[in-house]
């Protein structure tokens, strides 16, 4: 995207933050706080700061959102608003390389969320009494706006910093279940401040900042095992790369295609990602085969052909004894299986065969036949063939070799391309 | 003096942060610590997979330089470390080629061969350096066979200057090497042999220390069962 692009967007961004900011001003009437109360704002820019980084584009998950709750019951929904934007911009000051346009950006973002959420928790404290419910309101409306503002925003802007709620980070793509109790948690902590604040119980409040670290530190140790999973891939790979030189490409264009089949196959994003996870293992089995008959030029004999079949079970017996690979075992034990049942190891049927190693299949197929077009990639036993080529051989064999759903998808993957 | 629904919600709140507490001081390090312990499994099982004739080494490798920093006093962390760095010695084989290791005898290997050979532990850390988690035993894993005295491997400025670790570890890993191709007692003469050479005395009193005293502790139980 050209600078004058982005110089638009974050102009759009600041304009839309500061008209939020004004219908939220007039609209909503501002109590001054007092006394102890201004344990609120000062929770809020605490919370902001113990943010944690999340990935290596900048993202990063910060926590105000029950002190916001708690102002919003305290001071009026236009209170938390500006105090969000405040909080924001002086989050954004403090690095060295401080940006304006991203300052702008997360301010704005910050206003629009908390505009949103304001109108949730107005429109739900004229219906019902208490502040239970516009509590839920506001902290739901505000994760909502917030997670699409940041996906946007992150679409736009790639590996820039961009600010973003903890509702991303407890929301995010993936299994909603894993993350369903740290988003009753972090409600459950909004709640609990918004009450408090609404009983004018400020002194107790400085407590729940207690719930709060600690749901970071489970984020963060639920981050740092999702990184241990991807070194233990890295680990494997490097191993597999050490014995068998000619697969780093290889597993790399098979792992990048795989994901978008399984994507243009109507599996989750999820399941893709495994997918994904998977075909960059799946030769693993291979660390265990003589590479010297698998870079053999002639054709291998039968004691040779079953030595290098074994690489499948050999792949599964390496990842079993790790919990997180359960789930890819056996995709990657059976992407060596044919619809007709006349694949390995274990001659399955059709529908005995998990889908996901289907892809890998017909993936795995197609890189081998056309792949490797640099000399170090080459195959011994073979010159690549064109893509045409390759795609006239897997659409020859589907049905047979290759399941036809796959192949299907396949080829629409790859002529999109 | 607070509302019937202000106790609930900061009641539920509490049982919340201690759960979450508990979560984050007990059960998630421990999951941690497991997923480590499985993901070193599996590369050790690679190697394994790769080399049947080294079955079962790896462990014993694990079992006896834990068992000798036991001796030695090193710290629990140390310990784990060591036991951590034991596996991923192992996994610069996968450089050696299949049929050195699997159909020809250290003998007759030519000398590239065994150059290739002594030096796999360093081309582990260069692979152990690419992995943050396991960043720290890339020392250790690097001077696993580095002599004593210098004389191959990475230089030090001193004997000591060598993690005791890696002292350790050269030890066990050339005795168990050395005893699986020639038995207990001639990869016991090679390591008084080479004291001082190859090997740091201290390591290798506690290692005979440790043989020793579980060879009378295995002695004194046959004795029991019969």
């Amino acid at each position: 995207m050209s600078t004058n692009t982005h110089k638009v967007e974050v102009e759009a961004y600041g304009i839309a933050g500061l008209a939020v900011a004004s219908i939220a001003f007039y609209a909503f009437p501002m109590t001054p706080l007092y006394g102890a109360a201004w344990a609120l704002p000062v929770l809020a820019l605490v919370a902001e700061f113990i943010r944690m980084p999340v990935s290596s584009n900048g993202l990063r998950f910060s926590f105000p959102l029950p002190f916001l709750a708690g102002l919003a019951v305290a001071g009026g929904p236009f209170l938390a608003l500006l105090v969000d934007v405040v909080i924001t911009i002086v989050a954004g000051l403090v690095p060295k390389a401080a940006q304006w346009r991203w300052i702008v950006v997360n301010s704005s973002a910050a206003a629009i969320s908390c505009g949103g959420a304001s109108v949730a928790y107005a429109a739900t404290s004229s219906q019902v009494n208490g502040s239970v419910l516009p509590a839920l309101a506001f902290c739901v409306v505000y994760g909502i706006v917030n997670y699409l503002l940041v996906m946007r925003i992150e679409s736009r802007f790639a590996k820039t910093v961009v600010r973003r709620s903890a509702n991303r980070a407890l929301g995010g793509s993936g299994a909603f279940a894993e993350r369903a109790p740290a988003l009753m948690v972090y409600g459950l902590v909004t709640v609990a401040v918004a009450v408090l604040a609404e009983r004018g119980f400020y002194a107790i409040i400085p407590v729940t900042l207690l719930p709060v670290l600690a749901l970071r530190a489970s984020i963060a140790l639920k981050a740092q095992m999702y990184e241990q999973y991807c070194e233990t891939i890295t680990g494997l790979s490097l191993m597999l790369q050490r014995a068998h030189p000619y697969t780093h490409g290889h597993i790399e264009r098979v792992a990048r295609i795989s994901e978008e089949v399984a994507l243009r196959l109507g599996l989750s994003e999820r399941q893709a990602r495994l997918v994904r996870e998977a075909s960059v293992l799946h030769d693993i089995g291979k660390i265990a085969v003589d590479e010297s008959i698998l870079d053999k030029p002639s054709k291998l004999n039968r004691f040779e052909m079953d030595h290098v079949r074994k690489h499948a079970q050999f792949g599964a017996m390496i990842l079993a004894p790790v919990e997180p690979f359960r789930e890819i075992v056996s995709w990657i034990k059976h992407h060596h299986e044919r619809p007709d049942g006349l694949g390995y190891p274990s001659g399955l049927q059709d529908v005995e065969i998990p889908l996901e190693s289907k892809i890998i299949a017909v993936v795995d197929a197609f890189d081998a036949m056309a792949g490797g077009q640099e000399p170090s990639e080459r195959r011994t036993y073979r010159e690549p063939m064109t893509q045409a080529e390759a795609l006239q051989e897997l659409e020859k064999y589907a049905g047979t070799q290759f399941d036809a759903n796959v192949v299907k998808a396949f080829v629409g993957v790859v002529t999109a391309q | 003096m607070m509302d019937l629904e202000a106790s609930v919600v900061v009641a539920l709140v509490g049982v919340a942060t201690l759960t979450l507490m508990f979560n984050v001081t007990v059960r998630q390090p421990m999951r941690i610590r497991r997923r480590l312990d499985q993901s070193l499994e599996a590369f050790s099982r690679a190697i394994e997979l790769r080399f049947p004739g080294r079955e079962g080494m790896t462990h014993r490798v694990v079992r006896l330089s834990q068992a000798v920093a036991r001796r030695l006093k090193l710290d629990r962390r140390s310990t784990n470390q060591l036991g951590r760095a034991a596996i991923l010695s192992e996994i610069g084989l996968c450089a050696v080629p299949y049929r050195q290791l699997n159909e020809r005898a250290p003998d007759d290997w030519s000398e590239p061969e065994r150059d290739l050979f002594r030096r796999h532990p360093e081309i582990g850390a260069a692979m152990i350096e690419l992995i943050p988690s396991l960043r720290s035993v890339a020392p250790i894993v690097r001077c696993a066979s580095a002599a004593y005295n210098g004389s191959t491997g990475p230089t030090f400025p001193s004997h000591n200057a060598l993690p005791l670790e890696s002292r350790i570890l050269k030890v066990v890993t050339d005795f168990v090497d050395l005893e699986r191709q020639k038995g207990t007692q001639r990869a016991i003469d090679h390591l008084q042999q080479n004291v001082q050479a190859l090997y740091d005395p201290a390591v290798v009193e506690a290692f005979l220390d440790t043989v020793h005293s579980r060879s009378r502790k295995n002695l004194a139980m046959n004795r029991l069962a019969s």
